[in-house]
């Protein structure tokens, strides 16, 4: 029975043995709540995915949902796209190495969970979201609209350039200065005809759509200038032609202007105008073409001609300082001074030459009275006038002004004579300040000085016939035995005929002023538009006034009733109007009077 | 609930070997054998450090790990033989073989919904020696014993790293051994109980500690993260009881 007992010890030993195998229990199991996926991704501008070509950039907006962003994944065909995420909000790849072809861009968001579980901690758990776009690839490449030019078909504008033959056509766009014209869906078209198009300078440039993606070529510039053939005179008249406007659809009218009166033709066939009364002058008339549209829009460019000049008869053949009618010999007088020393003598109906006399002395300012009876003349640099017989052609009377007056440092500037021996002189004192001064020149005599106290200017002198009223640069003086007196102000005006009275231009006519007290007179109001400021000339031998009007015209009116008398489209500066002749530039015309 | 099993067990044993009631059963007196069962503590220092820093590299990834186990105290088992050298009617000197077999190990844990890491580290050892025992004698039944014992001892440390990630699962189980030697004495007072002596014992071992090498690769050896090699350590003391039939 014992050795039955000790027979069961190694199996107790084998239990106490397996008893002593130690084994680790326990568990650290927290109880975390499992997060929830909120987050999204989408792209903010599908319809920048109807087509992709090249590198392309999108605008996407991520939603985290309060969790950390880990990355976002793309897709294309499947095959993982490199995406620069490194611009907040966008995401951009590359798309050329893909093939071409409708497809399907994915997109995964990936965030951590946040939730502070084990997976979360070794990045393992995440939350995603995918989003698919139907995409169409596009980078097979482009070749630029190409346009060819412009030319002119059924009277208008009509833009050209070549069809796009590659696949992907949506549309052609042309633009004309920056503006959408039209837009062509038909891909054979490969012109289009501006109708609107009236010559004014203008781009055009033509854009290619391919899918939803434009292409541009360089504008082009169009312009039409309308351009004169010529302007030839005929019988006295300027015929003028010019090249037709082209594009008859936008056509108006042409207008002309230069001529006596404007032209308006309505016919774009008739490109051809007569200048029936062409000025009168040195050079030709300025004539200026331009055309509107039937809205009666000006095209911006103009044509410009110069007409042939209308020179009538030239006066003379050399200098001339200074001419007068004399009416009662009805004869011109005309004095070249400096080395010519020459006073010639022109019949006063046909100014045909009569005859000339030589001085023996240099002559300068050189001054003629209104009766023709004296003519007076600076010589030398001493102050000494020469007073000329105007019949005889001898000195007849001198008198060395600066001496009269004890300033031999003084000169002279101008002198204008009377037709008593009283002169009136601009001296320059030493300082170069002007005085205003009169002399007796027969009796040697300073009048009295007026100085004016401003430095030497472009003066315009008149002394009347009397000797008593001096016209000096817009201001009117008188002597009254003793003094110069200054009356008043009188700019723009001249002396009338009889040297009563002072003649100015206003607006829209004339006004006339007493010389005694410069009080008005007469007012003249006209019709005619004048040039501002235009100079007057009065006819001493008619009592006639003449001045430029607008339009290139010369009016000569008559002081006591206002009517215009006269006109002459003139070009050129008038230089004198008397005896109802108008010299421009060496040349004269008679005016014809009505 | 398990100690109560195991000392269930040993009441068992007892009452088997009471039946026996022979000494002459194998024809020779005084020749003995014995039984122990110990709770045993284990100093495994450079282990417990060893499981620190693998504990510390879990938390550094933010997974909130724990320590469950680090090398508790635990149950061994002792076994052999006595004879006498000098047999005497008062005393006797015994000498004998031994084996004995220890366990202890840790775990590190951490489990949520999304995973779970686990990593447990169980060692054993067998150890066989010699033996020897001085019985003091007495006229009563009870009696003194020392005894001290000197046994080579081959360990086992066995890795469970086991991670799951979701449905995800990895288990790496890295084995290593060691040999070395450990001195052992301790006291048992006992008390002759019909043909038994029935008795506990103290005692301590000394152990001297040894690397440990890699199952798979000769001369690799577990470090720590100094590059410095990790010794298993038996060492210290043991509180059991244990039963001895002397023929």
């Amino acid at each position: 029975m014992a050795r039955m007992n000790l027979l069961y010890l190694p199996i107790f030993l084998l239990l106490f043995f397996a008893d002593c195998k130690y084994s680790p229990t326990g568990a650290n199991f927290h109880s975390l709540s499992i997060p929830k996926n909120n987050i999204d991704i989408t792209v903010l501008n599908a319809n920048s995915l109807n087509v992709l070509r090249g590198t392309v950039t999108l605008s996407v907006q991520t939603e985290l949902g309060g969790h950390t962003l880990k990355g976002i994944q793309g897709y294309l065909d499947n095959n993982e796209l490199y995406l620069n995420t490194t611009q907040p909000g966008y995401i951009s790849f590359a798309t050329n190495y893909y093939p071409d072809g409708n497809d399907t861009l994915k997109l995964l968001l990936y965030t951590s969970t946040n939730s502070g579980s084990m997976a979360d901690h070794l990045g393992d758990e995440v939350f995603y979201v995918e989003k698919d776009y139907p995409v169409t690839l596009f980078n097979a490449p482009i070749v630029a609209p190409v346009m060819t030019g412009f030319s002119i078909v059924d009277g208008a504008l009509t833009i050209n350039w070549k069809k796009y033959t590659q696949y992907g056509f949506n549309q052609y766009t042309l633009f004309k200065n920056g503006s959408i014209l039209t837009t062509i869906t038909d891909i054979n078209q490969n012109f289009y005809r501006d109708t609107t198009f009236i010559g004014d300078l203008s781009s055009y440039s033509l854009t290619t759509t391919i899918f939803n993606i434009s292409f541009s070529c360089d504008p082009q510039w169009c312009s039409y200038s309308p351009s004169f053939v010529s302007a030839v005179t005929t019988d006295g008249k300027v015929k003028l032609t010019w090249n037709q406007f082209p594009y008859y659809k936008v056509f108006g009218k042409y207008v002309i202007t230069g001529l006596d009166t404007t032209a308006e033709i309505y016919s774009i066939g008739d490109t051809t105008v007569l200048d029936n009364f062409p000025p009168f002058g040195f050079n030709g008339a300025q004539y200026t073409l331009s055309i509107r549209n039937k809205a009666g829009i000006r095209l911006a460019d103009s044509a410009s001609i110069f007409g042939p000049p209308i020179h009538n008869t030239p006066f003379t053949s050399g200098p001339q300082d200074v001419f007068r009618y004399i009416p009662s010999k009805n004869i011109f007088l005309c004095v070249a001074s400096g080395s010519n020393n020459v006073l010639s003598t022109y019949d006063g109906d046909n100014l045909s030459f009569l005859g000339y006399s030589q001085f023996s002395f240099q002559l300068s300012n050189p001054t003629i009275s209104s009766d023709g009876n004296s003519i007076y003349g600076v010589v030398g640099n001493n102050g000494l006038v020469n007073k000329i017989n105007g019949t005889t052609m001898t000195v007849d009377g001198s008198a060395t002004l600066l001496e009269i007056i004890h300033q031999p440092t003084w000169s002279v500037n101008s002198i204008k004579a009377s037709n008593v021996g009283i002169i009136a002189v601009i001296l320059l004192d030493s300082n170069g300040l002007m005085v205003l001064s009169l002399f007796d020149v027969i009796n040697k005599k300073c009048l009295d000085m007026l100085p004016l106290n401003h430095w030497y200017l472009y003066m315009t002198l008149e002394i009347s016939s009397d000797g008593k009223y001096i016209l000096c640069e817009g201001s009117l003086y008188t002597y009254n035995g003793q003094n110069l007196v200054l009356i008043g102000a009188t700019p723009s005006s001249t002396f009338s005929a009889n040297d009563s009275s002072l003649v100015s231009v206003a607006e829209n006519g004339f006004k006339i002023f007493r010389c005694s007290d410069l009080q008005l007179i007469q007012q003249i109001s006209l019709d005619d538009s004048f040039i501002e400021n235009a100079p007057l000339f009065i006819d001493r031998s008619t009592g006639l006034a003449g001045t430029y009007l607008n339009n290139y015209g010369f009016g000569v009116y008559d002081l006591n009733t206002g009517k215009r008398r006269g006109y002459q489209r003139v070009c050129g500066s008038v230089q004198s109007f008397q005896h109802n002749i108008v010299f421009i530039n060496g040349y004269y015309k008679k005016i014809t009077l009505n | 609930m398990k100690l109560f099993y195991r000392v269930i067990r040993i009441i068992l044993l007892l009452m088997v070997l009471f039946g026996t009631n022979n000494r002459s059963l194998f024809g020779q007196s005084n020749f003995r054998i014995f039984a122990s069962m110990s709770l045993n503590s284990y100093a495994m220092s450079d282990l417990k450090n060893l499981q620190s820093e693998l504990c510390s590299s879990i938390t550094s990834q933010g997974i909130p790990a724990n320590i469950l186990d680090a090398y508790p105290s635990f149950y061994g088992f002792e076994t052999g033989f006595l004879f006498p050298l000098f047999p005497s009617s008062d005393s006797s000197l015994l000498i004998g073989g031994v084996y004995e077999y220890n366990s202890t190990g840790g775990r590190i844990h951490y489990q949520d919904y999304s995973g779970e890491v686990r990593a447990d580290q169980i060692v054993s050892t067998n150890a066989f020696g010699c033996m020897i025992k001085y019985q003091l004698s007495s006229q009563n039944e009870f009696h003194w014993a020392l005894f001290g014992s000197c046994k080579y001892y081959y360990s086992v440390l066995h890795n469970s790293l086991y991670t799951r990630i979701g449905t995800y699962q990895t288990l790496s189980e890295p084995a290593f051994h060691s040999s070395s030697l450990g001195v052992e004495i301790g006291i048992a007072p006992f008390y002759n109980l019909w043909n038994f002596h029935l008795g506990v014992q103290l005692s301590y071992l000394l152990f001297f500690p040894s690397s440990l090498e890699y199952d798979n690769y000769s001369d690799a050896y577990l470090e720590n993260n100094n590059g410095e090699n990790v010794r298993i350590d038996w060492s210290g003391f043991r509180l059991g009881l244990f039963i001895e039939y002397p023929f």
